[in-house]
Parts: structure tokens; C-alpha cells; sequence
């Protein structure tokens, strides 16, 4: 979604047609997956919600392959780079605090047939893989003339 | 809760251990006078997180009445 999504924000959603949720599914087989969601969570609680998500999308070779324990001094290293308190984010991965709302939206994907990433539900209808902006388009333009 | 630790302790007297004694108050009682546990804790969301749910969450943009939503399930990996 590096590449779609501001395309999407740029037509649809700052124009008040669309309103976009990120949903974290972090899957079993992607070992750092549920850290990465818990790092973007935190940064959240700081404000940097977007710019980690970003950022961790970006560098997603850099931090994917590494050990636990050094993924999350890599996001500690993101986290101040985007003006972000270091320290707390560390606290706040290291605590797990996010690991129920991370779970109440895996629970919501599978009650919605989700079964992989990326999954899109728009309007209600379930969209699995990743597609380019053209095909957002064309759903969106669905969806707003009431097609269903 | 109360229960719940004397049905444990009836099973684990099925099941041939000793000794065996059931909780008064049960298992949160036994954390509330401030005995200690092993293993992993489990917590209550704190603030931060309840806060995260209360407010739907930060990892939404556009205006709340739009019409289409969508949802992305991503896992960043």
C-alpha cells in the first residue's frame, strides 16, 4: 500500500469520500509481523501512528529477517529518527499492551473471511491481495453509485 | 472464581494429587493479598491501550461519515 495508498488519500479520502482503517493482521509465519504492529501502536500513543507505518513499510527488508531482540532497537532507532521518545516505545513494545487490540482486529478479520494479508474490506465486501490504484478505483466508484 | 478453584481442587483430587486446597475467593484473591505467582502475568489493557480502543483507534483517516469505508488488513511483513 506504499505506492496506493496516496493515490487513495489524494482523491477519496481528503476529499471526504472514503474513510480508510488499518487493520492488523499479523500472520503466524511473519516472525516479526505482531512487533511491527505493537512498534506502530506505540508510536501512536506518541502521535507518529502514520509516519511509523511508513517508515516500517519503507524498511520492511532491514527490520523483517532480524532477531527479536534487535528489531526492536531497530524500531527504538525509527521511533527517534521520527522525533519520537525512544525509551517509551521500547516500554510500551516490551509490554505488550497493544497485544489485545491487535488481537480484537485479527478476531474481527477472521470473523470477515480474512485469511491473508493484504485483505480489504470495502463496504462490507471482502477484497483478498493486493491490487493496484486502478482497481481501487473501480471499486470505489462502485460502492459510491450504490452498485453493490 | 471461588467456583472455579473448588472445582480445580475436586479434579486434581480426582486425579490422585495431594495435598490439595481450594482458594477462598479464588484466584483473585489470592493476587489481591499479594501472594506471589509464577509464569507469565495477565493484565488488564492499560490506559494507553483502553485508550487506543475507546478512540477506534489512530490508524484511521478520512472523515467518520464518509461513504465507502475500507478496511485494510496488513500485517507489515
Amino acid at each position: 500500500m506504499l505506492q496506493t495508498l496516496p493515490k487513495i488519500d489524494e482523491t477519496y479520502i481528503q476529499t471526504g469520500l472514503v474513510r480508510y482503517v488499518v487493520k492488523d493482521f499479523p500472520l503466524p509465519s511473519h516472525a516479526n509481523a505482531q512487533v511491527a504492529a505493537e512498534a506502530a501502536r506505540c508510536a501512536g500513543a506518541q502521535g507518529g501512528y502514520w509516519a511509523m507505518h511508513g517508515r516500517l513499510l519503507e524498511n520492511q527488508k532491514e527490520w523483517a529477517p532480524q532477531a527479536q531482540a534487535d528489531v526492536i532497537r531497530t524500531f527504538v532507532g525509527y521511533a527517534q529518527d521520527l522525533g519520537l521518545d525512544g525509551d517509551a516505545l521500547r516500554q510500551c513494545v516490551e509490554s505488550g499492551q497493544f497485544g489485545e487490540s491487535i488481537r480484537q482486529d485479527q478476531w474481527q478479520g477472521q470473523q470477515a473471511g480474512v485469511q491473508g494479508t493484504p485483505s480489504f474490506l470495502i463496504n462490507g465486501q471482502l477484497f483478498a491481495g493486493a491490487y493496484p490504484y486502478e482497481s481501487f478505483e473501480e471499486i470505489i466508484e462502485a460502492a459510491l453509485a450504490g452498485e453493490p | 472464581m471461588e467456583h472455579q478453584s473448588a472445582g480445580a481442587a475436586l479434579l486434581a483430587l480426582e486425579q490422585g494429587l495431594s495435598p490439595v486446597a481450594a482458594l477462598q475467593g479464588g484466584w483473585a484473591a489470592w493476587q489481591q493479598a499479594g501472594y506471589p505467582v509464577e509464569g507469565k502475568s495477565v493484565t488488564a489493557p492499560t490506559a494507553t491501550a483502553a485508550a487506543w480502543l475507546a478512540a477506534g483507534g489512530v490508524a484511521v483517516l478520512g472523515d467518520p461519515d464518509a461513504p465507502v469505508t475500507i478496511l485494510e488488513f496488513s500485517d507489515f511483513q
